[in-house]
């Protein structure tokens, strides 16, 4: 199923906060993770997540650092700043009361 | 084109919106490669060739125009802020550098005018050189610019002075004040003041100061001087084993010298004796704002070391002349006449007493005395007088007695001792100025602040030889970024790197305030600096130790900055070349190690100088450091071939890293510095002198003032014993 992309788009950021704010991650690690959680239900391209990553960054939200893997590669990782963790729970907080809204009506039983 | 290339024309595409911020861009396109070659590397272990992994990699990327609008967008507040930092760094920052390095340097003009009054100082005190106020109160309002220094429009210094009382002709002093610079220049080679000048402007002083009997001395010192000729007879040796002359009078105008002599008795009956040059200082230093530099307090000694003291040769011809005509007189049968002249001395030298600022005059006012005694007594012994002979002894010896102590204690070595201890404890100023005090006045004396203030000079000469070190290695950075544009074309432009501010802290405070600050507890607070001797010991530690502060501040600064480029030019892609040899880093830091214990273990109770400065080793070393220096700077701006991108662009990202090391070393070492110097000429208590303490220095106006408080007493004793 597609998603709606302006939906893509306003959860992209709480969803990007939330995984570098379990551990620091590189751009691949975190198209990859967000694949297997939703079930293959998001497809998200580099398009979708790197300029959400540099928003993020520029605004504070996020720290980056270049590490070298053991394989030799060059990983830019991601870590989440205190600033980052306040927005975080004010999203989550956000999105949970506006999905309960949301589901309020459009699940809700006739007359009930 | 092969699969790498691929990739990295499809990262180079995609950031090609960001190609105004060629760091933003490298740092994007490095990471968008890094991604698709993860996902290359992933198909590849699915078990896809590398080529189609590649191609499969490339296509999950997506359009590559809405990767490269995204990014656009996504880095767009980044960009700005960037460029922002960037305008800063060289439109403020750099500037900001330069501008606070000239601020410093420009320290050393006056520092150099300073120098030159020491130079001037050292070379004696009354070699008729006036220093001039001018660098002590520039832009002095014009009224108070005039008491200072007269109307400039006049020739000569007399006429300058001239005006001055000219403006206020009820004035004694500053009659006073142009009579004693119009006596030097009648006396002066090359005379421009006649002698019929001269006595009519005595004369007028006379007339406007009546009781004052220094112009009838002055009128009788210049008419003896071409009526008489003395002439040496024989010297006889004192039991103190000094030399004593003896004059006989040739007359060559016995008119003249009678006009001579009848003015001296005139001036001896008079009550007092002025020349009025402490009031004339005490005036001007009351123009000139407090002591807050040290040029000041030099330009101020220096200018009082300059007051000319015309009378004084005056006082000490005619202490010879009168007892000798005095004794002519009374062999010719005008006894009551000649007695009056083989006493003068006595009234007069009670009247100098207590005009006198300086420690010349006094000794002058002693020599007087000596030679009253000396001559008189002898008159009197000549003449069956041998009560009268006895009398002039005791009032001599009593007159001379306040000296006595302070003479033997410089015949006795004692001044020997504590000139060697000025020398070692005291400032270069002390060791010029205070040698010829009495030892014991100077014992009450603390030398630290000179001594202190001195080191803190020199201390502020290094942070602005650093801060143009500073400078010269910006401006070096810069021709190395213009040689490698001109080598590689503007394809491989380098990249002004900004440094993020985590970075750019740590080199500031681990590579400029740390050193900086153990630098102040290891020469403040750890007595292992020395810092208990002056200059002429300690100079040449205190050089080796502001030049290694320098190069560890520089090689650590450095070392830091460009660790923290190259790990970036890493992250971005360019080629870096390969670190220097661990062994030759650490012998680096071994070495700036060793000449710290070499400093530590450099002996500063040795005196400065001698044929070891002058040593073809020292030179050599000079020489060594001087070319290793040119060697590293050419180095530096060449580069390491192969690796130009690099090279320039860490050459490029240098600039603000030396920029905001000179902010900061101005900004922390050099208040500091400044404060210590005010602090320190607040603390002095011997060289600068003020409207209370008046003389050459405070040193010896509290000696002047003791002895002629003594001789005042001797005088009162006598007057009240006869």
């Amino acid at each position: 199923m597609a998603f709606d992309s302006d939906l893509v788009r306003s959860t992209a950021e709480p969803i990007v906060l939330r995984l570098v704010s379990e551990r620091p991650m590189y751009g691949y690690e975190i198209i990859k993770v967000v694949n297997e959680r939703t079930g293959g239900a998001f497809e998200w391209k580099e398009g979708t997540l790197y300029p959400c990553l540099h928003r993020l960054e520029g605004a504070g939200l996020v720290r980056s650092q270049w590490q070298t893997a053991p394989s030799g590669r060059r990983r830019k990782y991601y870590g989440i700043t205190r600033k980052g963790e306040a927005v975080l729970a004010e999203k989550a907080a956000e999105w949970r009361a506006f999905s309960l809204a949301v589901n309020g009506i459009l699940f809700a039983t006739a007359g009930a | 084109m092969d699969a790498k290339g691929r990739i990295a024309q499809l990262a180079a595409d995609a950031t090609a919106g960001l190609r105004d911020d060629a760091e933003l861009r490298a740092d994007v396109r490095a990471e968008l490669a890094s991604h698709i070659e993860e996902a290359a590397a992933a198909h590849e272990a699915a078990g896809r060739g590398p080529d189609e992994a590649v191609e499969l990699a490339v296509k999950a990327f997506g359009p590559v125009a809405e990767v490269a609008a995204g990014l656009v967008e996504g880095n767009r507040r980044r960009m700005k802020r960037r460029a922002l930092a960037r305008l800063a760094v060289r439109a403020l920052l750099v500037p900001a550098a330069v501008v606070a390095t000239l601020v410093v340097c420009s320290r050393l003009v006056p520092l150099r005018g300073a120098l030159a009054a020491i130079g001037f100082l050292g070379g004696g005190w009354c070699d008729g050189q006036a220093w001039s106020l001018d660098s002590v109160a520039p832009g002095l309002p014009e009224d108070k610019a005039f008491v200072l220094h007269g109307d400039a429009a006049r020739p000569t210094d007399a006429e300058r002075q001239r005006s001055i009382w000219e403006a206020q002709p009820q004035s004694r002093m500053w009659f006073g004040n142009y009579i004693t610079h119009l006596v030097p220049e009648h006396q002066g080679a090359g005379s421009t003041a006649p002698l019929e000048r001269v006595e009519r402007e005595l004369r007028r002083g006379e007339q406007l100061d009546p009781d004052n009997a220094r112009y009838n001395v002055l009128l009788a010192g210049l008419w003896a001087e071409r009526a008489v000729e003395l002439q040496e007879e024989r010297t006889e040796t004192m039991p103190d084993d000094t030399k004593r002359p003896w004059h006989k009078l040739v007359v060559k105008d016995r008119a003249r010298l009678d006009r001579a002599m009848a003015e001296l008795l005139k001036g001896v009956g008079k009550p007092y004796y002025r020349t009025y040059s402490d009031d004339v200082l005490r005036e001007r230093l009351g123009l000139v704002a407090p002591v807050r530099r040290f040029e000041e307090q030099i330009a101020r000694i220096a200018w009082a070391a300059g007051i000319l003291l015309p009378d004084c040769a005056v006082q000490r011809e005619l202490a010879r002349v009168a007892p000798l005509y005095g004794e002519m007189l009374v062999a010719e049968g005008r006894g009551a006449e000649g007695q009056r002249l083989l006493d003068a001395w006595y009234p007069l030298v009670q009247k100098y007493n207590d005009d006198a600022f300086t420690l010349i005059e006094l000794l002058v006012g002693r020599a007087v005395v000596r030679l009253g005694e000396q001559y008189g007594a002898a008159a009197y012994e000549r003449l069956g007088e041998a009560e009268l002979a006895e009398r002039t002894r005791r009032r001599a010896q009593r007159l001379a007695r306040p000296f006595k102590g302070y003479l033997e204690r410089r015949r006795a070595g004692a001044s020997e001792a504590f000139e060697r201890e000025l020398l070692r404890s005291g400032s270069l100023l002390d060791g010029m100025l205070f040698p010829a005090l009495d030892p014991e006045v100077l014992h009450e004396i603390d030398l630290a602040p000179s001594r202190q203030l001195e080191h803190v000079l020199v201390e502020q000469a290094g942070v602005s030889v650093y801060l143009v070190a500073l400078v010269g290695l910006m401006a070096l950075s810069a021709a190395a970024v213009v040689r490698w544009r001109w080598a590689l074309g503007p394809s491989a432009a380098p990249m002004l790197l900004l440094p993020e501010w985590r970075t750019l802290a740590r080199v500031l405070v681990v590579g400029v305030l740390l050193p900086l600050g153990l630098y102040y507890v290891y020469t403040r607070w750890s007595g292992a600096a020395g810092r208990e001797f002056g200059l002429r010991y300690l100079g040449h530690r205190l050089l080796l130790e502001l030049v290694l502060l320098g190069t560890t501040i520089g090689l650590l600064a450095r070392s830091m900055a460009t660790g923290a480029i190259r790990r970036r030019c890493e992250a971005l892609g360019v080629e870096v070349p390969p670190r220097a040899a661990r062994w030759r880093r650490v012998a680096v830091w071994v070495g700036v190690a060793a000449l710290w214990g070499l400093c530590l273990a450099t002996r500063t109770d040795r005196m400065l100088g001698g044929p070891w400065m002058r040593s073809p080793v020292v030179w050599g070393t000079g020489v060594v450091a001087a070319g290793g220096a040119v060697v590293l700077a050419v180095r530096f701006v060449y580069g390491r071939r192969g690796y130009g991108r690099y090279c320039a662009t860490a050459a490029r990202s240098l600039v603000p890293v030396f920029a905001a090391a000179a902010l900061v070393l101005a900004a922390a070492a050099q208040p500091y510095l400044r404060a210590s110097e005010v602090r320190l000429l607040r603390a002095d208590s011997s060289l600068t002198s003020s409207s209370e303490f008046i003389s050459f220095t405070r040193a010896e106006a509290m000696m002047v003032e003791r002895l002629k408080a003594a001789v005042r007493q001797a005088a009162d004793e006598l007057a009240g014993g006869s």
